[in-house]
């Protein structure tokens, strides 16, 4: 099977963190933070030093800023429903996942949606800036879009959040890892990622970085602290950490970081030639491609349809043929209304660092027997 | 050299705190609060040795908020 299904989780995970998992449960598995004898500082240091690589490579400004979640979902939730209440307005872009949607459709809070040029970024700015409120508290936007690939202008959204008093939060999941992202820079006060993803870590850990203020947390518990408070603490990361923490993937990150922090200039670049190759090679009347990746400001993700044929039909024929990539709406619906692909979906192609050329020539060659086999005419 | 018991809000902010006061000279090491006055409950302490006053500056420079400091002679 060749896995082009990157943009779900990278599904070649690197040897430097299959070993960090496993010499974190052979060294590590004591509670971090809780029982207080050595084994368990070991373990909390550990963690600490973890917080402290997530934060220089993203750019923040603390070890203490660097929450530890289940995944990118759910440090979402902890920065809309942590922060938002009823009478704030946020302004989002019309590519969101149902990571931002839904909890904001739960919420019943007050939202716009600021429609995203795909060649011209000051449109994007000009389009936000057209929403914005007296009660506009956020701006909360992708860094990547899951579907399109394009490249929000954060550093432009930052600086505009800055100059209103607004609040920023990003949804990281497929920019961690893959382009640079620095957070005092960008003026990000939120970024939400999702480790098994651009950071090749396993599922089922994921990352908050909080540099502005949560007031609530969704769940309470144990911290480690203050056991005689009924009140869950306001002290973070702690007061978003309840509960024993996965220490063996934590502890993976750090070496994510350090597979990509080593490529970081090239990820991007390999990549995106590797969907510049599907594109310039598989591109013909009965495919359509919704962005092209020829222009600045795409990350490596890339959707197409063949002729009017249902995604799910395509992406079957290529899963029996030895391919993995998704089909449908990718949790995107909002991406997908815009480009007109909510009834057919579209087939989702997402490399990753170990794919090559070799594997996207296979891949085209195959679309185009789909081609030679089919009648183009089933809906 | 006087030593002096640090409790902090939290791990994180006990190993910061110890990161810190290292960086600066001051010999310091966490450990968990040990309680004998009945007041039992999680939280870590940074252990310090030095000059009170310093060792309070450094650690208020750092955004590291002290909830109590006990000094041993």
């Amino acid at each position: 099977m060749i896995y082009f299904d990157n943009a779900a989780t990278t599904g070649h995970k690197p040897q430097s963190v299959i070993n960090a998992v496993n010499y974190a449960l052979k060294n590590f598995s004591a509670n971090p933070g809780r029982s207080g004898h050595e084994y368990s500082k070991r373990a909390a240091i550990a963690i600490y030093n973890v917080r402290e690589k997530v934060s220089d490579f993203f750019g923040s400004t603390g070890a203490e800023t660097v929450v530890f979640s289940l995944n990118c979902t759910q440090s979402i939730n902890y920065v809309l429903k942590g922060v938002l209440k009823d009478g704030d307005h946020v302004i989002i872009s019309d590519l969101e996942h149902n990571a931002v949607m839904r909890p904001l459709g739960s919420m019943n809070i007050d939202y716009s949606q600021a429609s995203v040029s795909f060649d011209d970024d000051s449109k994007t700015i000009d389009n936000i800036v057209s929403l914005i409120k007296p009660n506009t508290k956020m701006i909360f936007c992708s860094a990547v879009s899951n579907v399109l690939g394009k490249i929000l202008p954060l550093k432009e959204i930052g600086r505009l959040c800055k100059n209103r008093g607004i609040l920023f939060g990003v949804d990281a999941a497929q920019g961690a890892g893959v382009i640079p992202i620095n957070m005092v820079d960008m003026n990000i006060d939120y970024l939400c990622i999702a480790a098994h993803k651009g950071l090749y870590c396993p599922m089922g850990v994921g990352i908050l970085i909080a540099r502005g203020p949560i007031y609530k947390s969704i769940i309470e518990g144990g911290t480690g602290t203050d056991s005689l408070q009924l009140q869950q603490p306001k002290i973070l990361p702690e007061m978003l950490e309840s509960g024993t923490i996965n220490l063996p993937l934590i502890y993976s990150i750090g070496a994510g970081i350090d597979f990509v922090k080593e490529r970081i200039k090239g990820i991007l670049k390999y990549e995106n030639m590797l969907v510049k190759r599907l594109y310039n090679s598989s591109r013909n009347s009965n495919i359509t491609f919704y962005t092209n990746p020829n222009i600045e400001g795409y990350a490596p993700v890339i959707c197409f349809n063949i002729a009017n044929i249902s995604s799910d039909i395509v992406s079957n024929y290529l899963n029996e043929n030895g391919f993995a990539l998704r089909a449908g709406l990718h949790c995107a619906p909002t991406a997908h209304k815009k480009i007109g692909t909510l009834k057919q979906g579209a087939v989702r192609f997402s490399p990753s660092i170990f794919n090559n050329i070799n594997e996207v020539d296979q891949l085209v060659k195959t679309i185009k027997n789909f081609k030679k086999n089919r009648k183009f005419s089933i809906d | 050299m006087q030593r002096h018991v640090i409790l902090v809000s939290s791990i994180t902010y006990a190993i910061k705190g110890r990161d810190f006061l290292r960086k600066n000279g001051i010999k310091a090491y966490i450990e968990k609060k040990i309680t004998s006055n009945g007041n039992a409950g999680c939280g870590y302490v940074i252990v310090a040795e030095g000059n009170k006053s310093t060792i309070t500056h450094i650690l208020l420079n750092s955004n590291i908020n002290i909830v109590e400091i006990n000094s041993i002679v």
